[in-house]
């Protein structure tokens, strides 16, 4: 036990900083996927197990890759995920759909499906927050335009 | 949520409990007898149990970021709580050179990341020399990041002189390789 008082508060400190360092610059230095990184959900559904919300973090903590606009693109198929080919840069891409948007004049909602019907007309435009995952890049689409119309990905959280 | 993350909490939760009770008994023995270092056995227990509390929180909480923090702050609070405990032991023991172990745990955490990252570079870098050279490295690093925690039972000493000098002969070797190479071209 410290003898003295300046001790025992010397202890207390290096112990809270201990505690509170990672956390916080974890929590400080995350970057901006604007809740995107629950598409990579669909990414491990293959596991055994449904992954835990702190696995998603740690996918979006280290494999964010910033943001991309896609304007050229063709789709080659889906199931949970859009299997589609880049024009642009003459290879294949992945497309994760979150469960809902809004479109942003009318506000009328639509899900994944509706959402993915959509997206394989000519003539869109879609921004997507980039992750590199262990399948190779994935395209979680936060933003669509579509013949003028403009949908919005709705945050889960908030 | 699926049976795996029901585990994960029900098992994390089990586990606070019981730290909780453990440091509750403690306080409890302190308010008896009160011997010091009892206090701070209590402390690490409760702090143990909060990691656990938090860990179980980063399971239930969906936002990713946040989640991901309480992930962090779980492992974060048990090492905080086993510095207590380290804290406690060394200031009850009567063998006075354990006092050198809290400045020496800072000595030997640069050693023991660069000995991480190294063995990282080494798994990743191209070609047999460099990644020898890399792998030696890495070594020296490891051995003398254990020597340094060994200085106080003698041994360390010299382990501590034999990595540093093992280090500096494969640098020099690596060295002359490759300026035989440059030489050459």
């Amino acid at each position: 036990m410290p003898t003295n008082k300046p001790e025992l508060v010397l202890l207390i400190a290096v112990s809270a900083v201990i505690a509170l360092l990672f956390p916080l610059l974890v929590y400080y230095t995350y970057p901006a996927t604007n809740e995107s990184e629950v598409g990579l959900e669909n990414i491990l559904e293959d596991m055994l197990v449904k992954p835990p919300p702190f696995l998603v973090g740690s996918m979006g903590y280290c494999m964010h890759r910033g943001k991309e606009l896609i304007n050229r693109f063709t789709v080659k198929g889906f199931n949970h995920v859009v299997y589609v080919h880049r024009l642009d840069r003459n290879e294949p891409a992945l497309f994760v759909l979150l469960p809902l948007y809004r479109e942003e004049n009318t506000g009328r909602v639509v899900t994944r499906n509706q959402l993915r019907q959509l997206i394989s007309r000519e003539n869109v435009v879609v921004l997507a927050e980039v992750f590199e995952t262990h399948k190779g890049k994935v395209y979680v689409i936060v933003e669509a335009r579509i013949d003028g119309e403009v949908y919005y990905a709705v945050k889960k959280f908030r | 949520m699926d049976a795996y993350q029901l585990l994960l909490v029900a098992l994390n939760a089990v586990c606070s409990a019981l730290f909780f009770y453990i440091s509750f008994k403690f306080l409890t023995l302190y308010l008896r007898i009160k011997v010091g270092y009892v206090v701070l056995f209590s402390m690490t227990f409760a702090m143990l149990a909060t990691g656990h509390v938090a860990s179980s929180l980063s399971v239930l909480v969906p936002e990713p970021r946040l989640s991901l923090t309480l992930y962090t702050l779980s492992s974060s609070l048990a090492s905080s709580g086993f510095f207590v405990l380290l804290c406690s032991i060394l200031y009850a023991s009567k063998e006075r050179v354990f006092a050198l172990v809290p400045p020496l745990i800072l000595i030997v955490l640069p050693d023991m990341v660069a000995f991480m990252l190294s063995l990282l570079v080494t798994i990743l870098a191209r070609g047999r020399y460099l990644k020898g050279y890399l792998a030696v490295l890495s070594l020296a690093y490891l051995v003398r990041g254990l020597s340094s925690l060994l200085i106080p039972l003698g041994i360390g000493v010299y382990m501590l002189l034999a990595s540093e000098l093992s280090k500096m002969l494969v640098t020099l070797l690596f060295a002359v390789y490759h300026l035989g190479k440059v030489i050459k071209a």
